[in-house]
């Protein structure tokens, strides 16, 4: 029987504090953990066992005040409303223990069962900030704990005091905000009490964010049959207190939060006088976040990342080509011997040999280039690679913040897509997802790696950072014709936080090389295989043809479309089926070519030199060139739309996707093959 | 060639047609467990105007 769930916890903070490291660390899970501020975009949730107790643990997103400013921050002040937790547990950075404090107010407000829990303490203490965590504890009425969520210290002490604020009572401190505001509060309060049955808790907070004007919470009660009376007493009560105090209400409120934080910070930090050495990160930064330094800096990064994969892997795929070479040479001779027909031998060594033993090649190349990706996000370096951006990005019409996005897009379109909620409007949002597509996702990637093999082997990493840096261009360009045509008014200011650099987890760089590996071997195992087996089958019909030939389903298929591609230098029927089908999914282009190919045991060393062959016959290195630009550009995948018709919730976005994106991909390869044979290099 | 490796191969190549008909349709099917509002769909009505 399945155990019940005995307590529910919270886990909540600023953005980029450290809550994804701790759930990781408490329920085992594989989340991964960026150091840039908005990576959990969703709840998440996961369970473990304490002290023979079943604890539910939700991993809220980051948000710096529980005002519906965007939707994570909307996400978490529903859940401790709606769902109601057992006890809440917010991660505080101690290096930035005052900005957190903020949060801790209106959780205070809000009536929550609180425990803190201090991270990052040890570098707090580095740069000379201590906390004295037992009078901060007594102030605030509320157990505090010094944890490291990354070295996994203090998280017995954690938990214990979770269980203990459980059957506890809240906070006895409550913070004041003088005669005026209070009467005004009160009679709110009357009022709402007066016309419904409400919890005190939410009747606290409801009243308190309809002074502050909180459109969210005043939406909550636009279908109440009292809300127009409501509405003109909450408005009378800010005018009496913007007269009263000449300020508008969210600056008075603000104030007293922010003065009872003031008055708090000087009792319990302590700021001791270090000797100001330049730090790393200071000195770094010097150059990372720099006008003129900052983008040459990261495109340099960037090139060298696609270098070392490739230096890196080429000994593991020699490795994964000899173990499929001998395993590949084998099963030919076993199923002849067995006394299969030729037509089934075919099945399995051009169909699914072909097709999949192609594309499991380039696993090293993917987990290399995710776990330098990691190195760059967890380090810290991407967030100021957002901060250099912002410039750029704000001729766009967006800020740096919706470079996020993008740069998650080097991973998957479709996470990428979905974190664009962290931006607040609408027409941020869109612009954002409608950009997103362009950027080169690790599917992608394995069709590039076969051309440069064939066509570039001098250059392979030179090739393939083209490519990217192709797609970021062509983003920023798209991002401007977007905002002159469809979206002339954005956008809002934001400032982006630096995090400070850290040295990644080993577990969590592992984590998330692995995560993007096992995907790759899932796909191949499934959409890909499947696929395979349904190219082979259009190759080897109608009976009697030669497999693989003009005459072949597949020959027809893709000849209907080769004059659309024949301008752009790659007019063979077997490039028509590959983009054909890799609408479903990009790497399906890959293990498309090597069972069209009839490439017997790709895998082998022989195998790829044959694909190598078979490709160098039917493109020249222009047009190998302009075929990947085409991939690169071209429609994204069936996930990509889906998420974006759930993220826009209209049909509308991603048919308009497919149509840009196929239109700009087919005029780029035009340019390239064109201009490229114009040039002479064709 | 007989008659059974015909079916067996008639019945791999129905197995796939349906994976891949599964395999697009499912993300069309995948319902938001996260979604953001739950009184209107996603973003388009409760963005800050």
């Amino acid at each position: 029987m399945v155990k019940k769930i005995d307590i529910k916890i919270g886990l909540i903070g600023n953005p980029n504090v450290g809550k994804s490291t701790l759930f990781n660390a408490l329920t085992g899970a594989k989340q991964h953990v960026g150091n840039w501020p908005g990576k959990t975009i969703e709840k998440k949730e996961g369970e473990f066992s304490f002290e023979g107790k079943k604890i539910q643990l939700v991993d809220l997103p980051g948000s710096y005040s529980l005002t519906a400013y965007s939707e994570e921050e909307t996400i978490t002040s529903n859940f401790i409303l709606q769902e109601k937790p057992d006890v809440v547990v917010q991660i505080i950075d101690a290096q930035n223990f005052v900005r957190n404090l903020f949060m801790t107010i209106q959780l205070i407000e809000l009536g929550t069962p609180l425990v803190i829990a201090l991270n990052m303490a040890d570098l707090a203490e580095i740069s000379g900030v201590s906390i004295n965590i037992k009078e901060l504890s007594r102030l605030l009425d509320i157990p505090v704990v010094v944890i490291s969520a990354r070295k996994q210290t203090g998280i017995n002490n954690l938990l214990e005091n979770v269980l203990k604020k459980r059957n506890t009572e809240k906070t006895k401190i409550k913070l004041t905000y003088g005669t005026e505001v209070n009467d005004e509060l009160n009679k709110i309060k009357n009022f709402i009490k007066s016309k419904e049955k409400i919890g005190k808790r939410e009747l606290n907070w409801l009243s308190l964010k309809l002074l502050e004007g909180d459109y969210r919470a005043e939406q909550n009660l636009t279908k109440k049959p009292y809300y127009f009376e409501l509405k003109s007493l909450v408005q009378k009560s800010i005018s009496h207190l913007q007269n009263v105090f000449g300020k508008d209400i969210i600056t008075i409120l603000a104030n007293t939060r922010y003065g009872f934080i003031e008055g708090l910070a000087r009792k319990v930090v302590n700021r001791k006088k270090i000797k100001q050495k330049i730090k790393f990160s200071e000195k770094f930064d010097d150059i990372a976040i720099n006008k003129f330094l900052g983008i040459p800096l990261f495109l340099f990064i960037i090139f060298l990342m696609f270098q070392a994969t490739f230096k890196l892997s080429e000994p593991i795929m020699g490795w994964i080509e000899l173990l499929f070479g001998f395993l590949g040479n084998n099963v030919s001779s076993l199923l002849t011997n067995l006394g299969f027909s030729s037509l089934f031998i075919s099945l399995i060594n051009d169909g699914i040999i072909g097709g999949v033993g192609g594309i499991l090649i380039f696993i090293p190349i993917i987990g290399i280039l995710f776990l330098l990706i990691a190195l760059l996000e967890d380090s810290g370096y991407m967030a100021r690679v957002a901060y250099v951006m912002d410039k750029l990005m704000h001729k766009i019409g967006l800020h740096g913040k919706a470079f996020i996005p993008l740069i998650l897009g080097f991973g998957c379109n479709v996470p990428a897509i979905m974190a664009t909620r962290t931006l607040e409007t609408k027409k941020d949002r869109l612009l954002s997802i409608l950009i997103n597509p362009f950027i080169s996702c690790s599917a992608r990637l394995p069709v590039y790696v076969l051309f440069v093999g064939a066509f570039f082997t001098a250059y392979q990493g030179l090739v393939i950072f083209s490519l990217y840096l192709l797609g970021i261009i062509v983003a920023i360009l798209a991002g401007l014709i977007f905002k002159k045509f469809l979206f002339k008014d954005l956008s809002s200011p934001f400032v982006i936080e630096l995090p400070p650099y850290r040295w990644p987890t080993f577990k969590g760089l592992f984590i998330h090389a692995w995560e993007k590996i096992w995907l790759f071997i899932k796909k191949a195992g499934t959409v890909i295989l499947a696929f395979s087996v349904i190219i082979w089958a259009l190759a080897s019909l109608p009976a009697g043809v030669e497999y693989g030939s003009e005459q072949s389903w597949a020959g027809s298929l893709g000849k209907t479309v080769t004059p659309v591609f024949e301008p752009l230098g790659f007019g063979n029927w077997q490039s028509s089926v590959a983009l054909i089908f890799g609408f479903v999914a990009k790497e399906v282009v890959v293990g498309t070519f090597g069972t069209l190919y009839g490439v017997d045991n790709i895998d082998s060393l022989v195998g790829t030199e044959s694909l190598n062959n078979a490709l160098q016959n039917d493109f020249t290195p222009l047009s190998a060139y302009a075929f990947m630009v085409f991939v690169l550009l071209y429609v994204p995948c069936m996930a990509v739309l889906a998420v974006v018709k759930k993220e826009t919730g209209s049909w509308k976005w991603p048919l308009f996707m497919v149509v840009y994106t196929t239109g700009i991909a087919w005029i780029v390869a035009f340019v390239v093959y064109q201009g490229g044979k114009l040039l002479g290099l064709g | 060639m007989n008659i059974i490796e015909y079916i067996i191969l008639g019945i791999i190549i129905l197995i796939c047609l349906f994976y891949i008909i599964y395999y697009i349709t499912k993300f069309f099917r995948i319902e938001n467990k996260n979604n953001i509002c739950s009184r209107c769909s996603h973003f388009n009505s409760c963005y800050k105007k």
